[in-house]
C-alpha cells in the first residue's frame, strides 16, 4: 500500500492510521516504486501551493499522483485493481490545475484534520473491509490529545517539533499510540 | 471516550493499576497487579497494559484484541529518546490524574 501524504503531522497521523488498517503492504521506497508497489494510496493536493521563495508550483504531489495513476492504467494485470484515494481542501479546487483527474474519487477536507481524518478512515473501512477499526471520532480525539502532547514529548526527547523528520514523527505517533490508546 | 490503556506503575512502595479517567487501585506487589490488570482487560475483551519498571521507563507493553501498532518504515535515530519520552510523559500523566 502507498502513502502519499506525508508533509503535515495530521499527514503522518492519517499514516499511522493506515498502517494500523493495512500494515502487511505497506513499504517505504521512493514515489515510482511505492507507486508501482502499493495496492492503494492517499494523496492529498491541498499541499499544491507555491514555494514562498521561488513562487513556482510544488507539484509533487500531482507527480506522484500521475505515477499512481499510470501504473493502474498501463500496468500488468495486477496493477489495475489499485484504490486510491485524493483528498484537497476544496471540492473542486483540482479543475484549475488538474482537470484531468476528473472521474477519481476526490473529497475535500478544508484544511481540517478531523474532516480528513474521517475521509481516509471511512475510505480505509471500505477498501479493507476490516473489522474493528475505531472510528473517526475516536481517531479525531487521538490526534487532538496527541498533538497536545506533542511539543512537551519533543522537548523531553531533545527533538524540536517543528522541523521534525517524517521518520521522527511517524516514531513519536507510533510510540504514542502504544501507550495512549 | 474512555482509555482502554492501563498502567502498572510502582507507587509508594505498593504498585498501581490505572487507566486515565478511572480510579486506580493498589497492589502490594507487582505481579499481583499485572494479574490484576490483565483481568480487567479480559472483562473488557480489547485493551492495552503498559507495566512501568521502578525507574519509571516502560518495561513491558501488551496489546490484546486490538490492532497492533507497526514500527515505522525506517528506525528513527532518535527512537531510544522518543519511547523514554513518551512513557515519561504517559507516566506523568496517569500519575497525576487525581480520579
Amino acid at each position: 500500500m502507498q502513502l502519499f501524504l506525508r508533509s503535515t503531522i495530521s499527514a503522518s497521523w492519517l499514516a499511522a492510521l493506515w498502517k494500523m488498517t493495512m500494515p502487511a503492504r505497506f513499504a517505504s521506497q521512493e514515489s515510482s516504486g511505492l507507486s508501482k508497489s502499493a495496492a492503494t494510496g492517499i494523496n492529498d493536493l491541498s499541499t499544491v501551493t507555491l514555494d514562498t521563495v521561488t513562487g513556482l508550483p510544488r507539484f509533487n504531489m500531482p507527480l506522484e499522483l500521475g505515477l499512481f495513476l499510470g501504473c493502474k492504467r498501463f500496468g500488468a494485470r495486477n496493477q489495475s485493481n489499485k484504490r486510491i484515494l485524493i483528498l484537497d481542501s476544496e471540492q473542486y479546487r483540482y479543475r484549475q490545475f488538474i482537470s484531468d483527474i476528473s472521474g477519481q474519487d476526490i473529497r475535500a477536507h478544508g484544511g481540517d484534520p478531523a474532516r480528513a481524518i474521517r475521509a481516509v478512515r471511512d475510505w480505509l473501512q471500505a477498501t479493507s473491509k476490516r473489522r474493528g477499526l475505531a472510528g473517526g471520532g475516536e481517531i479525531v480525539e487521538h490526534y487532538r490529545r496527541f498533538h497536545a502532547a506533542l511539543p512537551t514529548t519533543c522537548r523531553e526527547a531533545e527533538l524540536e517539533p517543528d522541523k521534525l523528520t517524517f521518520i521522527d514523527l511517524s516514531t513519536v505517533i507510533t510510540d504514542w499510540l502504544r501507550v495512549n490508546r | 471516550m474512555a482509555s482502554r490503556t492501563i498502567h502498572v506503575f510502582s507507587a509508594d512502595g505498593a504498585w498501581e493499576v490505572k487507566s486515565e479517567g478511572r480510579k486506580g487501585h493498589i497492589y502490594p506487589t507487582q505481579r499481583e497487579a499485572i494479574t490484576a490488570a490483565r483481568q480487567s482487560i479480559r472483562d473488557r475483551s480489547v485493551g492495552q497494559l503498559v507495566v512501568y519498571g521502578k525507574n519509571g521507563r516502560i518495561r513491558e507493553r501488551h496489546t490484546y484484541g486490538m490492532t497492533r501498532i507497526q514500527d515505522p518504515p525506517k528506525r528513527s535515530r532518535a527512537a531510544k529518546r522518543i519511547s523514554r519520552a513518551v512513557g515519561k510523559i504517559a507516566l506523568q500523566r496517569v500519575q497525576s490524574d487525581s480520579r
